[in-house]
């Protein structure tokens, strides 16, 4: 880190001081709000990805929020969450590209609010005898900067004493000490992001190769974890149909299908004027060159016979291996992210 | 840099491909500000251009003749703040900065002093998005030595000479960054100069795109579609040619 800014408000919190004496060298800079640096007009993206600086603050307002209805993996109350926004790695798909005008790290360091609002939710669906899972990893990477944030230890800290309530940690990370350190929770689904291993070389820059991912799914689940696959976005392209039957193939030579808790697929969609950004950052990018079909609800995405065919395809794949009542068809929160 | 023309309103110096202009605004945010839109109107770069705006600045505690980055800048005046972002990787290390409007002795914010960013970022980041906007000083003064004693011709010179390098290395990192940026688009107007239609211009933007899109997905020869043009009367027939090109083109990854 070349650059830290650091909301007033955090400046005495102790991740904050511990942060700053892990990086004595960086250039230190008080903001009064994140959004100061992070919101401006005239940032440039793609730019910044080159060397994005750190901004620590807090998170204020709602610190949970529920997923767009249809989103799931089984509970019926949904919410998720972010400590971070913006993420170590660069693919290209991403929507936080398109969301967010800054690719500066965004970290809120009082965890303690976020444990306060799941506590309150958990109990509140234990109260009406309602399942709840609290998703982390949408406008981040759950564990892709644990060895800055200690989120990951923090949080699974939490979950022990929250037994009825089920949380994702989404990622695409390796990085996976924090869980193997300890035993295994059983209300925590490790869930991992995964494409074909050609798409993922082409497009997920920066992020862990698909061989490597699936070595740390073996890893964990030979440690009793649970583990989830996450096939979202699914990426069109010409050897899809066997791309993807690879890509189930290469999992479960390696995961065995006991210790997966849930498969979740969805599709590439964005809202149009997010599309539309994320094109002129990336107008060389072949993923934006094909033909997408805006949608009566105001999502571009594949033709709708095409987006139908992939998703058959991949469902299919899955249930399979799982069983339909482990493979849930799924549109990740994209939509709510724009439009909070 | 070759000294342009005396008749300018300020001392203008230009690269002999005018790739690279300097402009002297003298002290004050309004000559900064003035001096900054004057040379956008003298020089019309590219919007991919870079803006760097170089002086001196006093510092509660560095020592003379360091150099920094700010990182943040203050108007003392109005209160508004700036946050240039910064993406290469020899940027010299960032400070806050405040951008006052009297020589003064103090120094408001604890970190860098001047007189100039507070007119030069805001008229800049209209030209460029904020990593291609910077402004970079070299400290002459302290709190041991203060401007009216520290600052001198002679010493100034000296401090910028011994800063030289390490700020060409840095405008370098900028030129790079102005040319990757430049590089983003997919100019191939050529494919037009064959044909004898006329396009309005939300269709050209609309051309553009699609043959960016053709582009990226393995390629536009040139030979073949601009034979595809014979007998092509309209814009909107044109489009259509192009759109009919991208149909039926899959990913390739691998």
């Amino acid at each position: 880190m070349d650059t830290i800014y650091v909301e007033e408000a955090v400046r005495d919190h102790v991740r904050t001081r511990e942060l700053l004496q892990r990086f004595p060298k960086a250039a230190v800079l008080p903001c009064d709000s994140y959004g100061e640096v992070f919101n401006p007009h005239g940032q440039d993206f793609r730019l910044q990805k080159k060397n994005p600086a750190l901004i620590v603050a807090e998170k204020r307002g709602t610190m949970v929020l529920p997923t767009p209805p249809g989103y799931g993996i089984g509970p019926k109350r949904n919410f998720y969450f972010s400590h971070l926004l913006n993420c170590l790695y660069d693919c290209r798909y991403c929507f936080l590209q398109g969301m967010f005008r800054s690719a500066n790290y965004v970290w809120f360091v009082n965890y303690e609010g976020f444990w306060s609002a799941i506590e309150e939710q958990a109990a509140a669906a234990k109260t009406a005898g309602q399942g709840v899972c609290f998703f982390s990893g949408y406008d981040c990477d759950s564990l892709a900067m644990e060895s800055v944030t200690g989120f990951g230890a923090d949080v699974l800290d939490r979950f022990v004493d929250l037994p009825s309530a089920l949380l994702e940690l989404r990622t695409k990370s390796v990085g996976i000490r924090c869980l193997k350190e300890r035993e295994a929770l059983d209300n925590v689904v490790v869930a991992f992001s995964l494409t074909p291993a050609e798409v993922a070389a082409a497009v997920e820059h920066k992020a862990p190769s698909l061989e490597r991912r699936i070595a740390a799914m073996r890893d964990l689940a030979e440690r009793g974890w649970k583990i989830g696959l996450r096939l979202d976005p699914l990426i069109d392209y010409a050897d899809f149909s066997e791309g993807y039957r690879r890509l189930v193939e290469a999992i479960f030579s390696e995961v065995p299908e006991s210790s997966v808790h849930s498969a979740t697929f969805g599709p590439l969609r964005f809202p149009k004027e997010m599309l539309s950004r994320i094109t002129k950052l990336y107008p060389q990018e072949k993923l934006f060159a094909v033909p997408f079909e805006l949608r009566a609800d105001g999502l571009a995405s594949y033709p709708e016979e095409r987006e139908t065919s992939l998703r058959a395809h991949v469902g299919d794949l899955l249930a399979e291996r799982l069983g339909s009542e482990r493979v849930f068809d799924c549109v990740a929160p994209v939509e709510a992210a724009e439009n909070r | 840099m070759k000294r342009q023309p005396d008749d300018r309103p300020w001392p203008v110096y230009a690269s002999e491909d005018e790739t690279q202009w300097l402009i002297v605004s003298g002290i004050g945010r309004v000559a900064s500000a003035a001096a900054t839109g004057y040379l956008a109107a003298l020089a019309a770069p590219p919007r991919s251009a870079c803006w760097l705006n170089f002086g001196i600045a006093g510092h509660p505690s560095l020592e003379l003749g360091e150099m920094r980055r700010a990182g943040k800048v203050i108007d003392a005046a109005t209160q508004r703040v700036w946050y240039p972002a910064e993406v290469t990787r020899t940027a010299p290390k960032a400070d806050v900065l405040t951008t006052v409007d009297q020589p003064s002795s103090d120094f408001p914010g604890g970190g860098l002093v001047e007189m100039e960013a507070a007119g030069f970022f805001p008229t800049a980041s209209r030209l460029a998005t904020r990593e291609r906007v910077q402004v970079v000083k070299v400290v002459s003064d302290n709190a041991q030595e203060t401007f009216e004693k520290s600052i001198t011709p002679a010493r100034v010179s000296a401090w910028v000479a011994a800063s030289l390098p390490d700020l060409l290395n840095y405008a370098d990192a900028l030129r790079a960054i102005a040319r990757e940026v430049g590089d983003r688009g997919c100019d191939r107007g050529d494919l037009l100069d064959v044909a004898e239609f006329r396009l309005t211009v939300t269709q050209r933007l609309q051309f553009e795109r699609l043959v960016e899109r053709l582009d990226a997905l393995g390629g536009v020869d040139a030979d073949r579609l601009g034979g595809l043009w014979n007998g092509v009367t309209s814009g909107r027939e044109a489009l259509r040619i192009l759109e009919g090109e991208l149909a039926d083109r899959p990913i390739h990854f691998g």
